[in-house]
């Protein structure tokens, strides 16, 4: 078998019309979705091992992952890609086609500033203001649900990403070890705040968050991303519950001593795979209708670093999970990994835009229409992968 | 009632009001402000150990726990004894770095220099270190501040980022320890190379801002020009580092000249890094890098544009001199506008409440309450998730549920504060900001003193500064 039998090509990218099945299959759906961000520029040659690259052993060095099969092997996925032991849940989906990676993907930039490029991936512009929405913040207005945005959407975390940034106020929650206030006081308080047109109503979201909620999140104290993603799941499944969250995840920027079967890096992705395992649990039924996209900012050097670790780099790689994902297969483009074919002779070479994906996420997972996507939540670009949600008949 | 100065030297410039630099500014609030850039008795800072024994007493420590575990390895699993034991140890360090964080918040809490105080604070944050994902640094992060923040604030930006960068938790926070010249004699003895991450930092967050004019080529000449620069351990004491100190190591260091930023440098030693840094430090973009964000913490989130060409010119006049930058800060007219406000981050919230009130944090519930509000509220001092450090503008702080957490905290402590009617009314009468009526009005119609201070310090007017 030849390789590219394995990988879809960007042939899967489409600048074509949206079709009149991909509407009709969107309707009886009522989705989910998730967005966790992996900060600090997650190693994706580590996740998703692009085990059949002849260079793959050579090029990686102390971080390649052995055989299939050998002790602290990866996993293999189609022959050509694997995944990191660590991710047995991630494994488990992808057998039942509810999972997919994407490799050699990246947002529209080409330096090595974690911040520059979380901004970019973020406001899903090229060249973010100061003052630019989130590309999710914009795309709510593209949903079909004619709440107000803090109700569809939700930051799990002590504070609004830019993702969700945007001039109306979005749900936010976060573990709680506080009192709550006496009615009395607090009524006296909220008639202070009235007057405060920034605060005001951020306060009054946090209280309708609370009326929501009742007591269901009140025990959920760690501040982690186990309980960032149940509590997410907690206010998902409720049919008045939002339909969009937002997680958070740091500490990815592995310079030193990552490991590779075992160690930090590995040690994380279990972290992050037994997540996973049980977000799916504690989406219940709504699992079906759910996707919940993995990305990072960036990838990282190809090579090893002098401190057993990698440096910044730019292709990287992401995770498409949930019921309603066309799962069991990798998309990539495949660039290759010997010298000749990185990125300024170092990095792999991005061949996706990570707004494809997105797009492709936002149009035929939450119905949003292409038109919309096209002007107005990603302006400079125009392209979409298709194929990643399974159709709804 | 205070006057509209009285009051922006207190919150903008300083930590918050308080009865005693209300006393202390009288009718001159500039002279206030201008005594404290370097005021007559020097200002040592929290009293903690040095670092450097920090970093030493913490290392025993856990080559303590390597000890006990090893042992149990060998004689099939650690026993109950040696569990407890390790748990013990565990603890003892946990509690050396919450007692130097508390040790910081009351130095803050009871300054008579608060206006310097948040300059500290400012630089700290700009160079940030952090023991998230890095807690071999947990006990020396207050004596980092003390040591290369604080002890220059009174020199040169330069001779500050000197300071930093061959600091002991620097160094280790970025990587740099082991980061070794792959042409240098360690390095040709086995196959390493440099780390790029905290030369990487220097040019983006540090100096020149990402914007800078530098490239990946950059960053490579001055990781290599820093390889070297490292922290004395065991495996360094035959050469003569001692540990937890500065340690240059001719050995790690990539032999020869290297190019930054267009310029070669030559040196063959610890120079070529100082040299370096020196020039990095007075490059028109760390200039206008350093300009803008002092403007952004003391004028406004989008700070005018005007404020910024001042400050980056007062700058580049007098190559960094940070003195004269703070003063041309106080005498700038458009910082003084009430129209301007910044929302405090939880940090200076919380400091900003415990100014006002007459109470210590070695009360057990009050610390405690401190540590989980922080907590809460997503700003645990030196645990930023990143080394850009904490952010500044109002719409990372102000999501809906962290509102909500401010507020409860703001109103336990209030309820809880048990103040006697005198001190309600003189809080009335003297610390609430000059336009505030609605909030006069809700304070004197509170049904006791201490739910009158609660709706003050969780009012929408005590969130900004």
């Amino acid at each position: 078998m030849n390789r590219r039998d394995f990988i879809k090509a960007s042939a899967a990218l489409t600048l074509g019309f949206m079709s009149p099945l991909t509407l009709s299959a969107v309707a009886p759906r009522d989705p989910r979705l998730v967005v966790l961000i992996l900060r600090g520029g997650m190693d994706g040659l580590a996740a998703i091992p692009p085990i059949g690259d002849p260079a793959y052993r050579s090029v990686r060095s102390t971080l390649a992952l052995a055989t299939p099969g050998d002790a602290g092997g990866a996993i293999d996925l189609n022959g050509f890609f694997g995944l990191h032991p660590a991710f047995e849940c991630v494994a488990d989906m992808y057998g039942k086609g509810e999972a997919l990676a994407i490799q050699a993907i990246a947002p529209p930039y080409m330096k090595r500033s974690h911040f520059d490029a979380q901004d970019v991936l973020e406001t899903g512009l090229t060249n973010p203001r100061g003052n630019s929405s989130g590309w999710l913040y914009r795309a709510l207005h593209g949903v079909d649900d004619t709440r107000s945005f803090d109700q569809i959407a939700y930051a799990l975390g002590t504070s609004v990403p830019r993702i969700l940034r945007g001039e109306q106020p979005v749900g936010s929650w976060a573990p709680d070890k506080l009192p709550d206030p006496d009615s009395d006081t607090f009524e006296r308080l909220m008639a202070l705040y009235d007057e405060d047109v920034v605060l005001g109503p951020k306060l009054q979201t946090a209280i309708n968050t609370d009326a929501m909620m009742g007591n269901s999140t009140k025990h959920m104290r760690a501040n982690n991303l186990a309980t960032a993603t149940k509590a997410a799941a907690k206010f998902l499944i409720k049919p008045d519950g939002p339909r969009v969250a937002v997680v958070e995840s740091s500490g990815w920027d592995t310079h030193s001593n990552q490991g590779a079967a075992s160690g930090k890096l590995a040690r994380k992705f279990k972290a992050l795979d037994n997540t996973l395992g049980s977000f799916k649990e504690q989406m219940g039924s709504t699992w079906k209708d759910t996707c919940v996209v993995v990305v990072t900012e960036f990838g990282r050097t190809v090579a090893v670093n002098g401190t057993g670790g990698s440096d910044h780099g730019v292709g990287g790689a992401a995770m498409l999970l949930g019921g309603g994902v066309k799962g069991g297969q990798v998309i990539a483009d495949w660039p290759g990994l010997s010298p000749d074919q990185l990125y300024k002779g170092r990095d792999l070479k991005p061949t996706l835009d990570m707004r494809s994906l997105l797009a492709g996420v936002l149009i035929d997972h939450m119905g949003v229409d292409r038109h919309f996507v096209d002007e107005v939540v990603f302006p400079d670009h125009r392209k979409k992968l298709s194929g990643l949600i399974k159709l709804v008949s | 009632m205070i006057t509209q100065q009285q009051y922006v030297a207190m919150t903008r410039f300083g930590l918050g009001p308080s009865f005693k630099d209300l006393q202390a500014l009288g009718d001159s609030p500039n002279d206030w402000l201008l005594s404290q850039i370097e005021p007559t008795v020097q200002d040592h800072g929290p009293q903690v150990p040095s670092s450097r024994r920090s970093l030493v007493e913490r290392k025993a420590i856990f080559d303590e726990i390597r000890k006990l575990k090893r042992a149990g390895s060998g004689s099939g699993g650690i026993s109950k004894s040696s569990d407890q034991q390790i748990k013990q140890l565990r603890r003892q360090a946990r509690k050396i770095t919450e007692q130097q964080l508390l040790q910081r918040f009351s130095y803050a809490q009871t300054t008579n220099t608060p206006f310097r105080e948040r300059l500290v604070q400012f630089y700290s944050n700009h160079f940030t270190v952090s023991c998230k994902g890095k807690n071999a640094i947990s006990t020396a992060c207050v004596g980092y501040e003390n040591e290369a923040i604080r002890s220059r604030l009174n020199g040169h930006f330069g001779g500050m980022l000197n300071a930093v960068v061959k600091h002991p938790v620097m160094l280790t926070y970025l990587d740099n320890i082991r980061s070794i010249g792959p042409n240098s004699s360690a390095g040709k003895k086995r196959k390493v190379g440099p780390n790029e991450n905290l030369a990487r930092e220097i040019l983006e967050l540090h100096t020149l801002g990402v914007d800078g004019g530098y490239h990946q080529r950059d960053v490579i000449a001055l990781a290599n020009i820093i390889t070297g620069w490292t922290v004395g351990g065991k495996r360094l004491a035959k050469f003569g580092a001692e540990p937890g100190a500065f340690f240059f190591s001719q050995r790690m260091h990539e032999p020869g000249a290297h190019r930054l930023m267009g310029k070669d440098y030559l040196q063959e030693d610890v120079q070529q890094g100082q040299s370096a840094l020196q020039d990095l430090s007075l490059h028109p973009s760390t200039a206008r890098f350093v300009a803008t964000k002092l403007a952004r913490h003391f004028i406004a989130d989008e700070p005018p544009e005007e404020a910024i060409n001042l400050l980056t010119q007062t700058y580049l006049d007098t190559d960094g001199h940070l003195p004269t930058l703070h003063r041309a800060l106080i005498e700038m007219d458009l910082i003084w506008q009430p129209s301007h406000r910044k929302f405090k981050t939880p940090y200076e919230y919380v400091l900003s409440i415990l100014r006002v009130l007459p109470v210590s944090i070695a009360d057990k519930r009050l610390s405690r309450s401190l540590s989980s509000g922080l907590e809460s509220m997503g700003q645990v001092p030196f645990s930023a998730s990143s080394p850009k450090g904490w952010p500044d503008t109002a719409t990372h702080w102000t999501a809906p549920d962290a509102l909500k957490k401010r507020i409860e905290w703001a109103l336990a402590i209030g309820l809880n504060s048990g103040i006697d009617p005198v001190f309600a009314n003189q809080t009335i009468e003297k610390l609430l900001p000059p336009d505030s009526d609605t909030l006069r009005v809700a304070m004197s119609r509170a049904e006791s003193p201490s739910q009158a201070i609660a709706l003050l310090f969780a009012s929408p007017d005590f969130q900004w500064r």
